[in-house]
């Protein structure tokens, strides 16, 4: 069952001259529950104002250009006693509820938002380090959370439930009373786990959760993770520009690149049936699963500044596979399934299948091969030079 | 709060007492290095030589100077501060007669400039670069700019000379025709304090501002700030209970250095207000070279510092948990 | 009333009267005069009066609250303990003494002491000098102090002998001469003096009288704080004190008074023109204090006072004048400002020389244009009030006017430029100014008036003019085309560097930092090369009256006796000057860093003194003689030129005429030294 099911999303920044940054263009992508979805990318792909808008927690200058995010929850006033929405709110032209139970974030208010982050959508920041605030002992922190959203809870039940949380991350209940300088990275990094499961969410947004931790204290947040997700059937998504952290833990996964969702689908069909010369870019820049003797090559080039940018595809102008084509309009999402299977270039709509931005999605045999070859891509930085 | 360890407040109070052994010290070279011998006010024509010996033998200046120095050490140290020449009393009935005035001036200063400046810093920081802060604080600025003087009299001008709203001198109505009650002398001081309170607040409040603005500013862009948020938190919430509780933290070191200033304040302040207290007799006690007053109000300033330094300590524990006083690292 | 500060007995001290002053009492030794004057024995007139209720007295509106305001806290109520002038505004509310003065004619009167008379004897004490005794009678009838104790002749004679005992500061001076006071035969009391004083009246019956019951049992002065005592202080005055909060207000109370008064029905008080016996009118006088000039000020103006001690600031006088409540009354200085010169360097040591400096001090300038005519143009060390003591009295001359007066005005040759040709010719001709009429720079003097010269009779130095050496002059603005020679050489070797004036800062004193520069301006057009130097009040006192390191200074007197002779000795006397023609290495001990109160020199040398006609006066007892020989005094001083006295204050006190009435005016400090007859005489307008 679909939890969040996000449409045709433009995020944007307003500059002062009037431009705006767009950080986010026409994103499609759905997570479903229980799942872990990975949205991977460089620093600066749009991907965490992406995650970040989901709640509304983007920058001053940062508003939502259009599209829509479908979340599978009713705010409390507009909800019946099963939860459910009361069908008076449903046929309510100016509330943003559907038929089939799900509220379009996008559309609420600054008001109303804030009853559906933490309750509903729960965000590990990716400085999760320096998100615990100094001067509260940690355990109040958490307590804070939950009488804020269950406000009927008294203080000393949302107090054990505190300790609770602590414990089963591994942190010993009575640390609750002490402070962050207390505690080391892996413990912050936890203590911010257990407080973001203090309400019980369905999705947990983790903003690049093994970043700035050494391996082993990665491989121990990412199992932590993973143990949440089974215990409380908790949907996560996973932020991350590291490949192979998504290879370890998503079950589905999107790459994005310059605002745009470039290749996705299932993890595996990702990793082992890559279809977009970014992805195959960013695979060779990592140690993965695939070849362990691998020589890392990074892809040439920065990253576009999004500013007003062009109607070319984002990635041209690092592509070495870029043709004509790709200069006149960014690539529409292509079946990849189809274009494996049966060579034909079709585009698709449907969230869930294997799909790819790229217009030469027809010579995928080609394009891989060339890929893993690091002259195909110093090559082309000389060219372009 | 128990953070506080014993040892590290006995080494902090051991610290105090060796500042004040330095300022006393600084006091008395000060006092034998003015020009004239600071007995000179009380010589005057037709003494006899014996009578101006006398004076000296009073004074202790026929001593060794060592012997003076370490007389005036003791002398501070057991709290006898010495007879005031001009006001014919001992100087330390003279303290404990004025340092309360002085102190509920200053305090209710220092209160209401270090409630009004954090929490206007708070807002503008919060809302940086808007409009509104940027009209505030230049305004802000434009006041800080104003000797304080200066807005006495403006403030004289308007609530006193022109609408006859509050009285411009005095602690207290000097000839009343009511009862002295409780009531009645809580009500007069606040009438009469109102003014000096006025104008030393009016610009008062801008330099504990301008320490919390941009802290506030920094704060903003803390990870914790952005938790607070994304836990649903209102704005409002996130910024008093996350962000200026953090932002407080510098504005306690501010604090003893407005303090200084406060000082300075309201020696002028007492002075147009005729407010009796420190800040006068500061004044005066040097025009009348009345050394034994002019050596104890600076003394006892100089407490009052230190005391303050050693508060913002324990508020700094206080209001920061990561200090750790006391305890070996 | 006691009318006796000043002099020596109730010497105050001010302080922020803006230009620099300093009062009479800065310090000095007791003076044993050593003159062999002969003296008489009578000394003042002694009706016998009773206290009587002056008929129009009745006329007069009683009550009412009068409000006083002053810039300064009186610290204390300890009248022995202190020597400031803000303490003697209550304290002189309290206590009588003796005798009293009258501010119009400065006589003294009867006032405790009913009558006296003074006999010298041919004994000599330690001194060497004949003793004096003084019998006098104690008016006790109608006489209660203020507590409603009763007054008696014991408490006089205790009085003196405490004030012997304790021996407070301030009084040190009229307390040296008194060898002892104790009940007499035919008089109710006979006071010895070790030495003759022609102003025994003032000096030492101006002590104020102590009440036995209330000081007997206090062992040192000093320590005994009468605010703290039940009743407060006790005397023989009009006044009670009924509220004491010495920082803010202190209320001296007539009404409450516990007994009556009667020292102001004194018959006398209705001979001197100006004064209205039979008071206080009023029920009390309220004081308050303010901590600022300008608070003080806006008090006066907002109506919170009816007036304020002193008198008005020159800046708000014109504020004065356009309100209809406040009225300015008129008063004289009681002392002056001067520039004074250290006779005991060259070229400073020749009278010729220094008249010359007066020459090139603009006098116009400085009363006209900087104090905006709220200043007198100086001539003699007595203000213009003290007519009794001034050279003028007994001549045709007008005060202040006649030519006599006028011997160093400002030589000019059209107004502010000064006539430097004629000045040098002075100086080349070898001309001085003696006391002999003559044309001296183009303008006539007639001759001194009370027939004295000066020291000199030549100048001591031959003067001439050269080529502009000196590296003062050749970088001065004034770019003068020569340069003085002293006996061939320059200035500035035989001196060892130019003239150097002390003053204060500009901010501290602007007019006195703009009329330096101008007289400095003059001085270097005539070719004598002067510099300023600013350092603080206290550091001139000090390098002034210290140490005697200087060449020339600027400063003020206030509170001068209007008898002159404590005065001149005190200020004007060798006995008050260090001599340091003796070097220093033979390790004289005359030569002090105590502060004395003649740092020029004057009277050490024997060409320019006073010494003879200031222990005259000092010692002759018959009032008039002594004025006289007091005049001799002031003009020899006037023309030996080594104090140059820049001007007198015109005193304006603000009062609030629209309530008020019954001041004395044209009196000397008529909101200050004689504040107690304004009080006594306030009364509602109506």
């Amino acid at each position: 069952m679909t939890l969040l099911d996000v449409n045709d999303l433009s995020i944007r920044y307003a500059v002062d001259d009037g431009s705006a940054v767009h950080a986010s263009d026409g994103v499609d992508f759905s997570v479903e529950r229980g799942e872990t979805y990975g949205l991977v990318g460089e620093s600066g792909c749009g991907k965490t104002t992406l995650a970040k808008s989901l709640v509304h927690l983007l920058d001053d200058n940062g508003y939502i250009e259009r599209g829509e995010v479908w979340f599978d929850t009713t705010l409390p006033q507009w909800a019946d006693e099963n939860g459910d929405p009361e069908q008076s709110v449903i046929d309510d032209p100016d509330k943003p509820v559907r038929a089939d139970g799900k509220t379009n974030l996008a559309a609420l208010s600054n008001k109303q938002i804030r009853d559906v982050r933490w309750r509903d959508i729960a965000i590990i920041p990716q400085s999760a380090m320096n998100a615990l605030n100094p001067v509260y002992k940690v355990g109040d922190q958490i307590v804070e959370a939950i009488l804020r959203h269950e406000p009927e809870t008294t203080a000393e039940a949302a107090d054990d439930r505190a300790r609770d949380l602590l414990e089963r991350v591994g942190i010993e209940p009575e640390r609750a009373d002490d402070y962050a300088h207390q505690f080391s990275g892996g413990m912050k990094q936890r203590a911010v786990i257990a407080m973001a499961m203090a309400c019980g969410p369905d999705l947990l947004i983790a903003d690049e959760p093994t970043t700035a931790l050494d391996v082993i204290i990665q491989d121990r947040i990412l199992e932590e993770l993973e143990t949440l997700q089974e215990e409380f059937g908790v949907s996560i998504l996973v932020i991350s520009h590291d490949i192979s952290v998504m290879a370890e833990i998503c079950d589905r996964m999107a790459v994005m690149y310059g605002g745009k969702v470039m290749e996705a689908g299932p993890k595996e069909e990702i990793f082992e049936r890559t279809a977009n010369p970014y992805t195959l870019g960013l695979k060779n820049s990592f140690p993965t699963i695939t070849a362990t003797d691998q020589e890392l090559v990074s892809i040439p080039g920065t990253p576009p500044t999004l500013r007003d940018p062009d109607d070319g595809c984002r990635f041209r102008d690092r592509c070495p596979f870029a043709v004509e084509e790709c200069h006149a309009s960014h690539p529409p999402m292509y079946d990849v399934e189809a274009a494996e299977s049966t060579g034909r270039v079709t585009e698709t709509t449907d969230d869930r299948a294997h799909r790819s931005a790229c217009y030469r999605i027809g010579e995928l045999d080609r394009l891989r091969t060339d890929a893993v070859n690091e002259s195909t891509w110093t090559d082309q930085t000389i060219e372009s030079r | 709060m128990t953070r506080i360890s014993g040892t590290y407040l006995a080494k902090r109070l051991v610290v105090s007492y060796l500042t004040l052994l330095v300022i006393m010290t600084l006091l008395f070279v000060l006092l034998r290095s003015m020009p004239g011998s600071f007995i000179s006010s009380m010589i005057t024509s037709g003494m006899t030589a014996e009578q101006i010996e006398q004076i000296r033998e009073t004074w202790g200046l026929n001593e060794p100077l060592w012997k003076q120095y370490l007389d005036f050490m003791i002398n501070y140290q057991t709290g006898n501060f010495g007879r005031s020449p001009t006001y014919n009393a001992p100087v330390a009935d003279l303290m404990i007669r004025r340092m309360p005035r002085t102190l509920i001036l200053f305090g209710a200063t220092f209160l209401i400039g270090f409630i009004i400046g954090p929490l206007v810093g708070m807002y503008l920081g919060w809302w940086r670069g808007t409009k509104k802060d940027k009209s505030i604080f230049s305004t802000s600025l434009l006041l800080y700019s104003m000797p304080s003087f200066w807005i006495s009299w403006l403030f004289i001008w308007v609530f006193n000379y022109e609408f006859n709203l509050l009285p411009s001198a005095y602690m207290f109505t000097q000839f009343p025709e009511f009862q002295w009650t409780a009531v009645t002398v809580m009500r007069d001081v606040l009438y009469h304090i109102a003014l000096p309170i006025m104008s030393l607040t009016f610009i008062g409040w801008v330099g504990a501002m301008l320490i919390m603005r941009p802290t506030m500013n920094q704060v903003t862009d803390e990870g914790y700030v952005f938790l607070a948020r994304a836990k649903g938190l209102s704005e409002r919430t996130v910024m008093i209970k996350h962000a200026a509780r953090n932002a407080l933290i510098p504005v306690a070191t501010g604090a003893v250095v407005g303090l200084a200033f406060l000082i300075d304040g309201s020696i002028i302040i007492e002075n147009v207000f005729s407010w009796p207290g420190m800040g006068q007799i500061i004044v005066s006690s040097v025009l009348e070279r009345d050394f034994p007053v002019a050596q104890a109000t600076f003394f006892l300033l100089a407490v009052l510092v230190v005391i303050m330094r050693l508060l913002t300590d324990i508020v700094y524990t206080y209001l920061d948990p990561r200090i750790k006083f006391g305890e070996s690292e | 009333m006691s009318e006796k500060q000043s002099g020596s007995s109730r010497r105050r001290f001010l302080q922020g009267t803006g230009v620099a002053a300093v009062s009479a009492g800065l310090a000095g030794c007791s003076g044993e005069g050593d003159s062999e004057t002969e003296t008489t024995e009578e000394s003042t007139p002694t009706e016998d009066q009773t206290p009587t209720e002056v008929g129009d007295a009745e006329d007069i509106p009683e009550g009412g609250i009068f409000n006083f305001g002053m810039g300064t806290a009186p610290n204390t109520l300890n009248d022995l303990a202190s020597s400031s002038a803000y303490v003697g505004v209550i304290t002189d509310r309290i206590y009588e003494s003796g005798a009293a003065i009258d501010p119009v004619n400065f006589e003294m009167h009867p006032n405790v002491f009913t009558d006296w008379e003074a006999e010298v004897l041919d004994e000599t004490g330690e001194t060497d000098q004949p003793n004096v005794e003084i019998g006098f009678d104690v008016r006790t009838d109608g006489l209660t102090w203020n507590d409603g104790t009763e007054f008696t002749v014991d408490d006089v004679i205790f009085t003196y002998n405490y004030l012997l005992e304790q021996n407070p500061g301030g009084f040190a001076a009229s307390l040296a001469p008194i060898e002892s006071v104790e009940e007499g035969d035919d008089r109710d009391c006979l006071m010895t003096l070790n030495q003759p004083n022609g102003t025994f009246a003032y000096d030492q019956f101006g002590l104020p009288i102590l009440p036995r019951h209330r000081w007997e049992d206090v062992d040192d002065y000093q320590t005994y704080e009468p605010a703290d005592t039940d009743f407060g202080p006790v005397g023989l005055g009009p006044g009670v004190v009924t509220q004491y909060n010495p920082d803010t207000s202190v209320e001296v109370s007539f009404a409450e008074r516990e007994g009556e008064y009667n020292l102001s029905d004194l018959d006398w008080r209705s001979e001197v023109p100006g004064v209205i016996p039979g008071g206080p009118f009023v029920d009390a006088m309220r004081i308050r204090v303010y901590s600022s000039q300008s608070a003080l000020h806006q008090a006066l103006f907002e109506g919170d006072i009816d007036t304020l001690y002193e008198n008005i600031r020159t800046s708000r006088i014109q504020d004065a004048e356009d309100s209809d409540r406040l009225e300015l009354l008129d008063g004289f200085d009681t002392g002056y400002g001067h520039y004074s010169f250290n006779t005991r360097r060259t070229p400073l040591d020749d009278t010729a020389f220094r008249q010359v400096l007066g020459f090139a001090y603009d006098d116009v300038y400085w009363t006209e244009q900087l104090q905006r005519g709220y200043a007198q143009e100086g001539d003699f060390v007595m203000p213009p009030g003290y007519t009794a003591v001034r050279p003028e009295t007994d001549s045709d001359q007008e005060v202040l006017e006649g030519s006599a007066t006028q011997a160093f005005s400002f030589r000019q040759t059209s107004p502010s430029v000064p006539d430097v040709e004629g000045i040098r010719s002075f100086l080349t001709e070898g001309q001085i100014i003696t006391g002999e009429g003559g044309t001296y720079v183009g303008q006539e003097y007639p001759g001194s008036l009370t027939g004295v010269t000066a020291g000199q009779s030549e100048p001591k130095h031959d003067y001439s003019f050269g080529s502009v050496e000196s590296d003062v002059l050749v970088n001065a603005d004034e770019e003068p085309d020569q340069e003085i020679r002293i006996d061939g050489e320059l200035l500035t070797d035989v001196h060892d560097g130019p003239l150097t004036m002390l003053l204060s800062p500009a901010q501290e004193a602007p007019q006195t930092a703009q009329m330096v520069d101008d007289w400095i301006s003059s001085l270097r057009q005539i070719g004598i090369p002067v510099d300023r130097e600013v350092v603080s009040f206290n550091t001139r006192v000090q390098r002034a009256y210290g140490s005697e390191d200087f060449d020339m200074f600027t400063m003020g007197w206030v509170n001068l006796s209007p008898f002159a002779t404590n005065t001149l000795y005190s200020l004007h006397h060798s006995d008050n000057a260090d001599d340091h023609s003796v070097a220093e290495s033979e390790g004289d001990d005359d030569n002090t860093d105590t502060l004395l109160n003649n740092p020029m020199g004057y009277g050490v040398f024997e060409d320019a003194g006073a010494d003879d006609l200031i222990d005259e006066a000092r010692t002759t007892l018959d009032p008039d003689e002594r004025n006289q020989v007091s005049r001799q005094a002031v003009e020899r001083i006037y023309l030996d030129f080594a104090t140059m006295v820049t001007g007198y204050e015109v005193t304006k006190w603000p009062v609030n005429s629209a309530d008020w009435t019954g001041f004395v005016e044209n009196i000397p400090g008529p909101g200050s030294t004689y504040l107690g007859t304004q009080i006594l005489q306030v009364h509602r307008n109506e």
